[in-house]
């Protein structure tokens, strides 16, 4: 060793200690995250809690026998129809909410997959319920049933057509969307409903099954003749 | 992802670290103020600077440097295209056996040093920069350092006065926070540079490891790691005080901060055999911290670059502000709040060490939120500079 060569030191202690306060430091923030992660997964499982609270009540109230006396129809199609919007759009703000998630987190995530199947089978019993009122109360409501598949492009170009419809539509469009492949016994059970085949996206307007890509005026044609 | 996590640890680490390094006591120098003072060439390099080295050459010449050590100014004219040289002559004239002018032919910063090294007869030898104004004692307190025989060079307190626009301000508050990190690198014997425009080196070292290296565009660098290689101590002195003009526009500001990183890269690349327990806490603390400080750069560069490309970026979008803010919250999200908490915490440290710069809230507050993006941008221009293999050049 030259004269004037240093002796080289570890300064151990102040490594150790750095490494210790950053571990505490990136543990908490770690459980802090989770936490956070956690209430915001509940948040939007009490909401969903609730939407499927009030799509029940009048599930029941619309299956229920009140006697000969008490016109269901005149009760419940006036208040089905009052609600039907309010409620369109806090499932639809509750979509982004969970599309989010979905983005996010993955559907690898158990709490994400529990809230995209329970959201889908309130989308399911909210369609059943649309056609029901619809029958019963004479509605001229457009529902739109839409399957498509993970990465598949001309699903992605379907929705975005059916959504751009909804916005400019002059008449209520409900669309419930559904992935295909989810393997979900109400998704499964709408599938054999309209005998849709594996080839998507599937777009059902009133009944009606589409097969591909339809473009916004296409899709509109398809609307107007169902309503007429 | 993964990475995501190890970059949060990296930086939570790296935060904390130097906040404790504050809290050290400073590794003792022995000065021996009443040993007389070596003596001393300055080396000084110029190319076109005829409005600025009168300034220079007198800060120098009319420091407190004792009459009764050698002291000497060797000022190196690198073939200017304007009237360098006979303004540095004129001047000359009014020190007489202290001034020296030398005129060669253009060949870059580190050849003008090493012909004034070669051209000089001190037993210390500092460098300096044409566009500086060397504070009244700062030679004489960095030259008090060698008599502590372990100190083979000393920096000075690069500072930049009376900030004539905002860049100018952010780049003064990033230079007084540049000499608090290096405070602390000291105590750790890491300083890994000795900047051009001013530092003092013992003789012994450049006849040991030769001179500046003259294809490296960050010569300052370089030799400090080539003396951190030789396991000699270099330290630093905050009360020597040197001006230094900055860029004052956008262009000049990117040109040379995109040097510095390219020149930083390549030294990091040329001294990677310093991450290893032989070089002490500059071997496995410092060295690998600068290693991954620049891969986690890129890291996030990429994510960033990916993201827009793949869309990711504008899918967010869509869903607004409040959406993500509401459950976005997540583990990286916290960990993110933490590292710019700890960040807060080393940047009022510094703040109160600086206490007396006039530092307002405002410019602190600017500094560390605004002026990060233009950090970005030059590493930007650099992974583009470096992916299409540009020349390096001043």
């Amino acid at each position: 060793m030259k004269e004037q060569e240093i002796k080289r030191t570890i300064s151990l202690k102040i490594i150790v200690a750095a490494l210790i306060i950053s571990l505490l430091i990136f543990a908490s923030g770690v459980i802090i995250g989770l936490a956070f992660s956690q209430a915001s997964t509940n948040s939007l499982s009490n909401e969903l809690d609730s939407l499927q609270a009030q799509t029940s009540f009048l599930e029941v109230a619309s299956q229920s026998n009140f006697g000969p006396s008490i016109n269901q129809t005149k009760l419940l199609c006036p208040l089905y129809s009052s609600q039907l919007s309010s409620f369109d759009n806090q499932t639809e703000l509750f979509r982004q909410k969970l599309d989010y998630l979905i983005q996010t987190r993955g559907l690898t995530d158990p709490s994400v997959l529990s809230l995209q199947s329970s959201y889908d089978y309130l989308q399911a019993r909210d369609y059943l319920n649309i056609k029901r009122f619809d029958y019963q109360c004479g509605f001229n409501f457009n529902s739109v049933l839409f399957f498509y598949s993970p990465n598949c492009p001309d699903c992605d170009n379907q929705l975005t057509n059916l959504a751009q419809v909804k916005k400019q539509s002059n008449f209520s469009v409900f669309i419930y969307s559904f992935d295909g492949t989810s393997g979900q016994t109400a998704v499964n059970a709408l599938k054999a409903i309209y005998n849709v085949s594996n080839s998507y996206p599937v777009t059902v307007i009133n009944d009606k099954v589409l097969y591909g890509v339809y473009n916004q005026s296409e899709i509109l044609s398809y609307l107007n003749q169902s309503s007429s | 992802m993964i990475i995501d996590y190890l970059i949060a640890f990296l930086v939570i680490f790296s935060v904390v670290l130097v906040i404790l390094l504050y809290f050290l006591p400073d590794v003792p120098i022995v000065i021996d103020k009443k040993k007389t003072l070596p003596s001393i060439s300055i080396i000084l390099p110029v190319y076109n600077e005829e409005n600025s080295i009168g300034q220079t050459i007198h800060s120098v010449c009319n420091s407190s440097y004792p009459k009764n050590s050698s002291f000497e100014l060797l000022v190196i004219d690198d073939g200017s295209k304007d009237n360098t040289y006979n303004v540095a002559k004129t001047i000359a004239k009014e020190y007489p056996n202290k001034v020296k002018v030398y005129r060669k032919e253009n060949g870059g910063k580190s050849k003008a040093l090493n012909f004034g090294i070669l051209e000089s007869s001190g037993q210390i030898i500092a460098t300096l920069d044409a566009d500086c104004i060397v504070g009244k004692n700062s030679i004489e307190l960095l030259c008090q350092m060698f008599s502590d025989s372990s100190v083979m060079a000393a920096t000075a307190a690069v500072k930049i006065k009376e900030p004539k626009n905002f860049l100018e301000k952010m780049q003064q508050i990033e230079y007084l926070f540049i000499l608090f990190n290096r405070k602390l690198m000291a105590n750790l014997n890491s300083v890994n540079v000795t900047p051009g425009p001013l530092s003092v080196f013992r003789r012994k070292v450049f006849d040991e490891i030769g001179l500046f290296d003259t294809s490296n565009i960050m010569e300052d660098q370089e030799i400090a790691l080539r003396i951190q290689s030789k396991n000699y101590r270099i330290v630093t002195n905050n009360q020597a005080i040197v001006y230094t003009i900055p860029p004052s526009t956008f262009s000049s500001y990117v040109r040379q901060r995109v040097r510095w990183n390219r020149g930083g890269l390549r030294n990091l690349i040329n001294y990677y055999y310093l991450i290893h327990p032989n070089y002490g806490d500059f071997g496995i603390l410092i060295m690998p911290l600068w290693v991954l400080s620049v891969l986690a750069i890129f890291a996030v560069m990429g994510l960033v670059i990916n993201n827009i490309i793949t869309g990711n970026f504008f899918e967010f979008l869509k869903y607004g502000l409040l959406i993500p803010i509401i459950y976005g919250i997540g583990p990286i999200s916290i960990l993110s709040i933490f590292s710019i908490a700890l960040g807060l915490i080393w940047t009022a440290l510094g703040w109160w060490y600086y206490n007396d710069e006039n530092l307002t809230l405002w410019n602190m507050f600017l500094y560390f939120f605004i002026y990060p993006i233009l950090s970005t941008y030059v590493w930007l221009v650099t992974l583009f500079k470096e992916l299409k293999m540009e020349p390096l050049k001043w």
